[in-house]
């Protein structure tokens, strides 16, 4: 028995609706790359968020047990835009990205396709390796002169799937 | 000053002038004096000086989206390899400087053209301190936080009174 092909779907959307909503909730602009389409509005947003989702990679176990791997980053965006600014504004955003994704992400059978119903498929967490953390990273100030900051918040996940 | 210098000093002010008839616009030049930013609040409080200069040369600008990969990101994040853009745009703008012979620009002075901000990604300057010429980067939505000169005037009626003089 191969992977399931509605894997990689539901699992990509059900990443970029979790994160979507964290970034709705905080009134964060947000995309999914490869998803949503960069609108002007979104890139004159003085904050804003880009979700990268990777994966899955897959590990064939005894049975019909699948051993999956996702890799998550979201690059934040901050313009410096002088002193009506908080400096801090690209490290609140990072924090309430970080606390979201140390959590287990819940995988659901997004989709309009047959058999795509909503229900529970099964539960992605961190990866608890040595060189799995969950990282924030900033970059800083991107360009000499362009007064533009970025950071990312990196995590890798891991769950098991059973292909039926 | 050599006769010779003199007639490019003269051809370089009567084309400067001509192009300010052709593509004159007035901008603000801000120069940042000092920035301090409170670590614990995040607060930062800015001051800053403003030239006004009614007639600049201002040139078509180019808008391009960049997307800015240094060493540090491709090392830290291999998966990080697209995403992260942003639009920006590039102007070029001279300046007389018998206009504005108060003017001095630096790196970290930024000027305000039409409330769209361009921060100067280079200049130059003419032979002779006839001109500048400044390559000026907009970051799209970039909010200007323009000084307002404040100004008053009051047009006052004329009125006549014919006397008799005899």
């Amino acid at each position: 028995m191969s992977a399931n092909p509605n894997w990689a779907r539901w699992i990509f959307a059900s990443i970029a609706d979790n994160l979507n909503t964290v970034a709705d909730t905080n009134s964060i602009p947000a995309i999914v790359e490869g998803v949503d389409d960069e609108t002007d509005a979104f890139t004159e947003e003085t904050d804003r968020v880009e979700i990268r989702i990777s994966g899955p990679y897959s590990r064939k176990l005894p049975g019909n047990e699948y051993h999956i791997y996702m890799d998550i980053n979201v690059i934040l965006t901050s313009r410096f835009d002088g002193a009506q600014k908080n400096r801090h504004a690209i490290l609140t955003n990072a924090g309430l990205f970080h606390e979201a994704m140390d959590q287990a992400i819940l995988i659901y059978k997004f989709g309009d396709a047959a058999g795509d119903d909503g229900s529970y498929l099964g539960c992605l967490v961190p990866r608890s390796g040595k060189n799995d953390t969950v990282r924030v990273i900033h970059f800083g100030k991107v360009d000499p002169t362009d007064k533009v900051k970025q950071s990312v918040v990196d995590a890798r996940y891991e769950m098991f799937l059973t292909s039926s | 000053m050599y006769p010779a210098e003199l007639a490019l000093k003269r051809t370089i002010s009567r084309t400067l002038y001509n192009m300010k008839r052709q593509y004159g616009g007035s901008v603000d030049m801000y120069t940042v004096t000092s920035s301090i930013t409170n670590q614990r609040s995040g607060v930062t409080i800015i001051t800053k000086d403003v030239v006004h200069v009614d007639r600049v040369i201002v040139l078509p600008a180019q808008m391009t989206r960049e997307v800015k990969k240094s060493i540090s990101q491709i090392s830290s994040n291999k998966k990080f390899v697209v995403g992260g853009t942003y639009d920006a745009g590039r102007r070029i703008f001279i300046i007389d400087r018998d206009d504005t012979p108060a003017l001095d620009i630096t790196n970290n002075s930024y000027l305000v053209y039409r409330n769209r901000k361009y921060e100067i990604e280079s200049y130059q300057e003419y032979e002779f301190e006839s001109g500048w010429i400044i390559v000026g980067r907009e970051l799209i939505g970039e909010v200007p936080e323009q000084i307002y000169l404040l100004r008053a005037d009051n047009l006052l009626d004329l009125q006549g009174e014919a006397a008799d003089v005899s």
